[in-house]
């Protein structure tokens, strides 16, 4: 089968390791994590071997090809209408009986099939001999050990594709009864060419027995289907009167009953099946009573961690764009002879100012990501949503669909596209309006800096209360929409699989991160760049007073002007000013365009220009001495963040002009109150999280809840932050 | 003895006699390996969902959907679950 390009589909059941596999192939950096449900869209990569290239398609992860969830219907439809050269089936070892369920499914279909025998390394760990050959031999297609998360067995797997046939005929035995109607349908579509041409005979007649609706539907536009669909009852009336079972039931005992025949011939277990420690973990951490504090304390130690160990590292990148940065940056201008123009003026308030103000922050978002990595690979994530399963009952929804909120708090974007994985559009739509409520890490910056602002020795305390707030309130507003818009929603119950815990790998953790910070980077060098661009544009514009272009009064320019405003709206909450309302606005944009905004607003005096210009050597050793200071810090507040202090109490950093900024802005509009501190970070924390994530919705909810979303936070957020000003007032006082 | 799954104790041993659930549910369960006649270990039953080893793998499921699989318990029960007990072994 000679073929400059191969298409070539990876399918398997959720969480065998198909995208670890697939990044194995090609190289790519596609999500893996230890929990079932990640890829909910198909995937394509390409690679090269002896002078041909496959085409690879990363499918999202199904246990059946029956068309209900939209992740199966992906999968089904692709490996039906398109038809691949070739699908790698990828099992996990340690978990085959269950499987190869979906692996004969897909061989009944005829497609040709490597079996790449994933997750050796686990099945091993576990005292299980397989016996591949074997298993290559009854199933008739080639069978590849493979440890996907290291990369082992792809040389072999790439082999055996290049060596692929065409689907030998695969059967198994379903018993006579069942054998006799198969045949006998086998025999009626043999007279009409027409559907044989559409699909294999054997498979087609199994799934009219199995009451397949999607394809009873379309063989009623098919010559001779009709006739088909009607001896297809014939057959599945005769067939429930002698079994009594349902037909779907039925066959899939059947076909797991030849599986499990199969394992037993297969599998060798080398030592005595015991509980294991996973088991025995999730005895505790899964306990009714124990499930949710174990929950909190992991998120605690998460924020605090984020929250304060990462001050150190903020402040030297802080010192780092301020100081050398800013200064080889106006000298490279003052080479070029440009140091009085407003390209300078750009340069230090728009660039440094703006995207400097961002750039800050990756310490906070490299812990952050850190530890949802660690949460992620060790498996911890299905636990969480099966101890949050007796909250989101109470919302109609159940526990899988905390999943996709976990994956808020890192972005929600991905977040609202992991709702797929829910099975009834109402679960979905609900889950999708409550995910934005998830802090995601872009608002986590502006946390930091106003938390280090108005409640410096709280920090860690404050923006823990802030995740909390999130979730309770995605709570609470999913009991009054289920009681409202919801209501009589069907209740879907929780059906989950646990994978068992892993020690998560450095590579794994590091990989992570680094795939999130370099989106971070990308999002700081496109997005951010440009509204930092516009804004200094929007300020640099005169629209009242005398000021002329790049030389007006900021409150002058065009920029205070519109955000002027919207300060009336804002005055009940406590931060009535235009350049809160300014960052707000442009804040729809982007949560970390809310620093940019606040950074450049305040122009800052430049205090550096009173001590002696250091040289550049100066300044590089600079950077390096204060970069092994910062980790050293960074190190001592790691027992403090589990409550002990080791160290005695750090000392209060200076605020920083930006910092001393803000507080002299809110001191003035809410009389004196840090509740206004806290009233922003709750706006912020509610409304609208960014554009992608609007656009997100719009595909996945459509344009109509959408609009509702929208509406929803902008409102739900300032009645918060209004109850936040006002009550604060009193407490904080 | 035949009894719902929802109400069968951690620990306990039974064999799935029956799936009461509709449809579209019932072919969910089968094609994790839950189908009539396989044997379960239920892990853990306590708060609004239960666990259960089945064909080597451990699946959460709603305690309605619990509700809807009859079971038969088998005579055994798996040993002493707690994760203290591990740790003194
Ligand atoms: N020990 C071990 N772990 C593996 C192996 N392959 C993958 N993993 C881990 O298993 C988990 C799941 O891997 P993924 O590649 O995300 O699985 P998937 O099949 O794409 O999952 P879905 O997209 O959710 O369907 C990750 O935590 C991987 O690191 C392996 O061969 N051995
Ligand atoms: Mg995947």
């Amino acid at each position: 089968m000679p073929m400059d390009t191969m298409t070539i589909a990876l399918a398997g059941n959720p969480n065998a390791g198909k995208t670890s596999l697939f990044n194995a192939l090609t190289g790519f950096r596609q999500h893996v994590g230890n929990w079932p449900g990640k890829t909910v869209e198909k995937k394509s990569g390409q690679v090269r071997v002896n002078g041909r290239t496959l085409e690879l398609i990363d499918l999202p992860g199904t246990y059946n090809l029956t068309p209900f969830s939209p992740e199966e219907v992906i999968t089904r439809s692709y490996l039906l209408a398109e038809r691949p050269d070739a699908v790698i089936c990828v099992l996990d070892a340690a978990n085959l009986e269950r499987n190869l369920y979906l692996t004969v499914q897909i061989l009944e279909m005829g497609q040709p099939v490597i079996i790449a025998l994933n997750m050796m390394d686990a099945a091993q760990a576990r005292g299980l001999q397989i016996d591949t050959q074997m298993l290559s031999a009854r199933l008739g297609v080639p069978v590849i050990p493979t440890v996907a998360s290291r990369a082992q067995g792809t040389d072999g797997l790439l082999q055996a594709v290049n060596r692929v046939a065409m689907g030998q005929a695969f059967a198994l035995d379903y018993g006579r009864d069942l054998e006799t109607e198969i045949t006998r349908l086998c025999q009626i579509m043999a007279q009409y060419p027409a559907i044989g041409q559409l699909y294999p005979a054997r498979w087609l007649a199994l799934k009219l027995l199995e009451q397949d609706q999607e394809l009873q539907t379309a063989l009623l536009t098919v010559p001779g289907g009709p006739a088909l669909l009607t001896y297809a009852q014939l057959s599945i009336h005769q067939l429930s009167q002698m079994a009594g079972d349902d037909m779907d039931v039925l066959i899939a005992n059947r076909r797991y009953t030849w599986i499990h025949a199969l394992v037993q011939e297969v599998v060798t277990p080398t030592r005595p099946h015991n509980v294991s420690l996973s088991d025995r973990l999730d005895r505790l951490v899964l306990h009714r009573r124990w499930g949710i504090p174990i929950f909190l304390a992991l998120m605690w130690v998460v924020f605090k961690i984020t929250a304060e160990s990462s001050a150190p590292l903020v402040d030297w990148i802080d010192g780092v764009i301020n100081g050398p940065v800013a200064r080889w940056g106006l000298a490279g201008l003052t080479a070029v002879n440009l140091q009085e123009t407003w390209l300078a003026s750009l340069f230090v308030d728009g660039l440094i100012a703006g995207v400097g103000g961002v750039l800050v922050f990756i310490p906070v978002l490299v812990f952050l990501y850190l530890a949802l990595a660690a949460l992620e690979d060790s498996g911890y994530m299905a636990r969480a949503a099966f101890v949050m399963d007796r909250w989101m009952s109470r919302l109609g929804l159940h526990g899988k669909s905390f999943l996709p909120m976990l994956v808020g708090f890192g972005c929600s974007v991905p977040a609202i596209y992991a709702t797929r994985t829910l099975e009834n559009e109402k679960d979905r739509i609900l889950t999708g309006l409550l995910v934005p409520f998830m802090s995601c890490g872009a608002r986590l910056p502006v946390y930091a800096l106003f938390a280090a602002i108005f409640f410096p020795q709280q920090a860690g305390l404050v923006i823990f209360g802030l995740y909390l707030l999130g979730i309770v309130t995605a709570v609470l507003l999913g009991i009054l929409l289920k009681h409202t818009l919801f209501q009589g929603q069907e209740q879907s119950g929780l059906v989950m699989e646990l994978p068992p815990y892993r020690l998560p790998s450095l590579r794994g953790l590091w990989f992570h991160t680094w795939v999130q910070v370099r989106a971070f980077l990308h999002h700081a060098a496109t997005l951010i760049l440009l509204a930092s661009l516009v804004i200094w544009f929007l300020k640099a514009i005169p629209a009242q007073g005398n000021g002329e272009f790049a030389d007006t009064a900021v409150p002058d320019s065009l920029f205070a002007t519109v955000s002027q405003t919207l300060t009336p709206a804002l005055e009940l909450l406590g931060f009535g000013s235009w350049q809160a309302s300014g960052a707000l606005l442009t804040g729809l944009v982007a949560k970390e365009v809310v620093i940019t905004t606040l950074a450049q607003t305040y122009a800052i005096p430049d205090d550096t220009t009173a001590e002696a210009t250091p040289t550049f050597l100066e300044d590089v050793l600079w950077i390096g001495q204060s970069f092994v200071q910062a980790i050293i810090d960074t190190l001592k507040t790691l027992p403090g963040t589990l409550g002990i202090n080791l160290f005695g109490e750090e000392s209060e950093p200076e605020p920083t002009g930006l910092m001393a900024a803000i507080q002299q802005e809110f001191t003035q509009t809410s009389g004196g109150h840090a509740a206004a501190g806290l009233a922003f970070m709750v706006f912020i924390l509610i409304y609208t999280p960014c554009i992608v994530t609007i656009s997100a919705e719009k595909q996945e909810l459509g344009t109509r809840w959408m609009w509702f979303s929208i509406g929803g936070q902008l409102l739900l957020a300032w009645l918060l932050a209004w109850l936040v000003f006002q009550v604060g007032r009193f407490l904080l006082a | 003895m035949k009894t719902t799954l929802a109400t069968t104790p951690t620990g306990q041993n039974v064999r799935l006699v029956e799936i009461q659930a509709e449809e579209k549910l019932a072919r969910r369960l089968t094609a994790l390996g839950i189908t009539p006649g396989v044997e379960l270990t239920i892990l853990q039953n306590a708060g609004s969902a239960l666990v259960l080893a089945v064909r080597g793998s451990r699946i959460a499921l709603g305690r309605p959907i619990a509700n809807d699989l009859l079971v038969e318990r088998l005579w055994f029960v798996v040993g002493n679950l707690s994760p203290i007990a591990f740790c003194w072994r």
